[in-house]
């Protein structure tokens, strides 16, 4: 249901007949902190779900390693912000609409239609948008359970996934799943599954059991690609960023961690951040794709469609220690918000790209 | 990463803390002052204060209902919901010593203190609404505009105003569900 702050956009305030009051420093960091005590929060079943998604991973990823990507996946990945971007057109699908195959495949059963819009595969990256209408209300935030696969690629198989839905209106959701393939080569074209076992609604919720399968083909979108090979290093940890590849919508960036067994074992979760900039200025906003390895890492992330006209990309690694604040009943290692335990972030040298184009 | 003018909007809706700083440095000054124009008249400064907390907290819970990009659509939203968001305390503040009937006449007598369920009935309310009547509720009752500013704004005669105002509190009348004896 829509509230009163959607409603509110609608509102033409005279804004201009307000002054601005002088508020003085200490007011506004009293404020920040009365704030911060009262804010709730991102509900840890975010968490859980993302890293369901994830799971299918799991035997590639060591028990440490694991650590690794779950702090990675909590801290960076915009999921929800992807969605989100898609209602408002924002830049991260810039060049979604035109770059989309139309779908329109649907499917229903126990009350619940799946009608699949719009898919679009950057070679690495298959992006899903689909419409959800139930005769029963879902809650807020419900989950699919299932993921696309590409059931003839002996070596290219979907190791990332998360699904984003949002609730429309009444029982009418929207949601986008992304899926990220595991391969360092360009994919030029794949015959899709994407098999659904159920719809998991809110906490609360029974959840619905379907059997679906929506088969489609689609071709890589025309990237071009630039090989890099530049490196920065500190102490014991060099990030590479090996090459880039540009596609209509959004920007890959394929880089390499090396970290020594010494800082492996010194720490419990390590990871390594890329923040991205060009030479306007601009900030990049990036989706962590994942990574793979113990003390060489090979990762991706995904940004934001390049400003055309940048002409260099500023890259610069950060490197996050954190000690972990005990261990759970299933043996892995765990760190709470807002945990007091050691921790550390050492940034590393830029790393500066000139862009081919 | 940092917030800046060019990104604020979406880390907000991300979820990003330091967007909340971002947006306290910038409209802290002003939405106090959005604030003051309803709550002024109350003379109690500390009100204020409380007020102002409760907007951003609000904002940052619902950023992601914010449809615009740019920092002028932003501006007028939040400075709606400054203004919404005085009225609610206004409303509460004064319940017991004078009656500004305009604004309590939408809720129900009992209405709770906990604003949530309040919140809701209002949604539940505006929901029964189509656009245009929507639109003038929320500024009449929610926002405290006059019949003739919301004319103005929605470009409809004054008459046009009132006229769905009547109409509109008819049909809220005749849902059952809906119905408030005695103040509707």
């Amino acid at each position: 249901m829509k509230d009163i702050y959607d409603y509110l956009n609608d509102v033409q305030i005279d804004v201009d007949r307000y002054d601005e009051e002088a508020v003085s420093d200490t007011d506004k960091k009293r404020l920040i902190r009365s704030l911060q005590q009262k804010m709730i929060k991102q509900p840890p079943s975010r968490w859980k779900k993302s890293i369901m998604a994830a799971s299918i991973s799991a035997g590639l990823l060591s028990a440490s390693l694991f650590g690794l990507s779950f702090t990675s996946f909590a801290q960076e990945l915009p999921v929800i912000g992807l969605v989100y971007k898609l209602f408002s057109s924002d830049r991260f699908v810039d060049g979604f609409n035109e770059n989309a195959n139309v779908l329109s495949l649907s499917q229903e059963e126990n009350g619940v239609k799946m009608v699949i819009n719009e898919a679009v595969f950057d070679g690495k990256t298959l992006y899903i948008t689909y419409d959800l209408f139930s005769k029963k209300d879902l809650g807020e935030s419900p989950q699919i359970l299932g993921l696309p696969n590409l059931p003839e690629g002996l070596h290219e198989f979907i190791v990332s996934g998360n699904h984003d839905i949002k609730k429309v209106n009444g029982t009418h959701y929207a949601g986008i799943t992304q899926a990220t393939l595991y391969t360092d080569h360009r994919v030029e074209k794949g015959s899709f599954n994407f098999i659904i076992s159920g719809i998991q609604p809110d906490e609360g919720i029974d959840p619905i059991k379907v059997n679906w399968n929506f088969q489609f083909d689609l071709h890589a979108t025309d990237n071009q690609e630039q090989l890099v090979d530049l490196k920065s290093d500190k102490n014991d940890v060099t990030v590479t960023v090996k090459r880039i590849v540009y596609t209509p919508m959004s920007f890959l960036i394929f880089y390499n961690e090396v970290i020594t067994t010494e800082l492996l074992r010194e720490w419990d979760f390590i990871s390594i951040d890329i923040i991205v900039k060009d030479d306007l200025g601009h900030i990049y906003e990036n989706e962590h794709n994942g990574g793979f390895g113990l003390t060489h890492v090979r990762h991706t992330s995904t940004f934001e469609k390049l400003h055309p006209d940048a002409t260099r990309l500023i890259v610069t690694p950060i490197l996050k220690l954190a000690q972990k604040d005990g261990t759970n009943e299933n043996g892995n290692i765990y760190r709470n918000i807002g945990s007091t335990a050691p921790k550390e972030e050492i940034i590393l040298d830029d790393i500066v790209i000139e862009i081919e184009k | 990463m940092k917030s800046t003018n060019r990104n604020f909007i979406r880390r907000l809706q991300s979820g990003k803390e330091d967007a909340l700083e971002y947006i306290v440095d910038r409209y802290m000054p002003l939405l106090k002052n959005v604030v003051r124009h309803v709550l002024g008249p109350i003379g109690r400064e500390e009100l204020i204060g409380e007020c102002v907390n409760d907007v951003f907290l609000s904002i940052w819970q619902n950023a992601r209902k914010f449809r615009g990009s740019d920092a002028d659509s932003f501006k007028n939203w939040i400075c709606a919901v400054a203004k919404y968001k005085a009225i609610d305390i206004y409303r509460k503040e004064v319940k017991n010593t004078e009656i500004p009937a305009e604004f309590v006449e939408l809720l129900p007598p009992d209405a709770p203190t906990g604003e949530v369920l309040a919140e809701d009935r209002v949604n539940q309310l505006l929901n029964q609404l189509d656009k245009v009547d929507r639109q003038i509720f929320i500024m009449r009752y929610l926002l405290g505009f006059h019949p003739a500013e919301i004319a103005e704004v929605l470009d409809l005669s004054k008459s046009a105003v009132d006229n769905r105002i009547y109409r509109g509190k008819k049909k809220l009348r005749d849902d059952r569900r809906f119905s408030y004896e005695g103040h509707l």
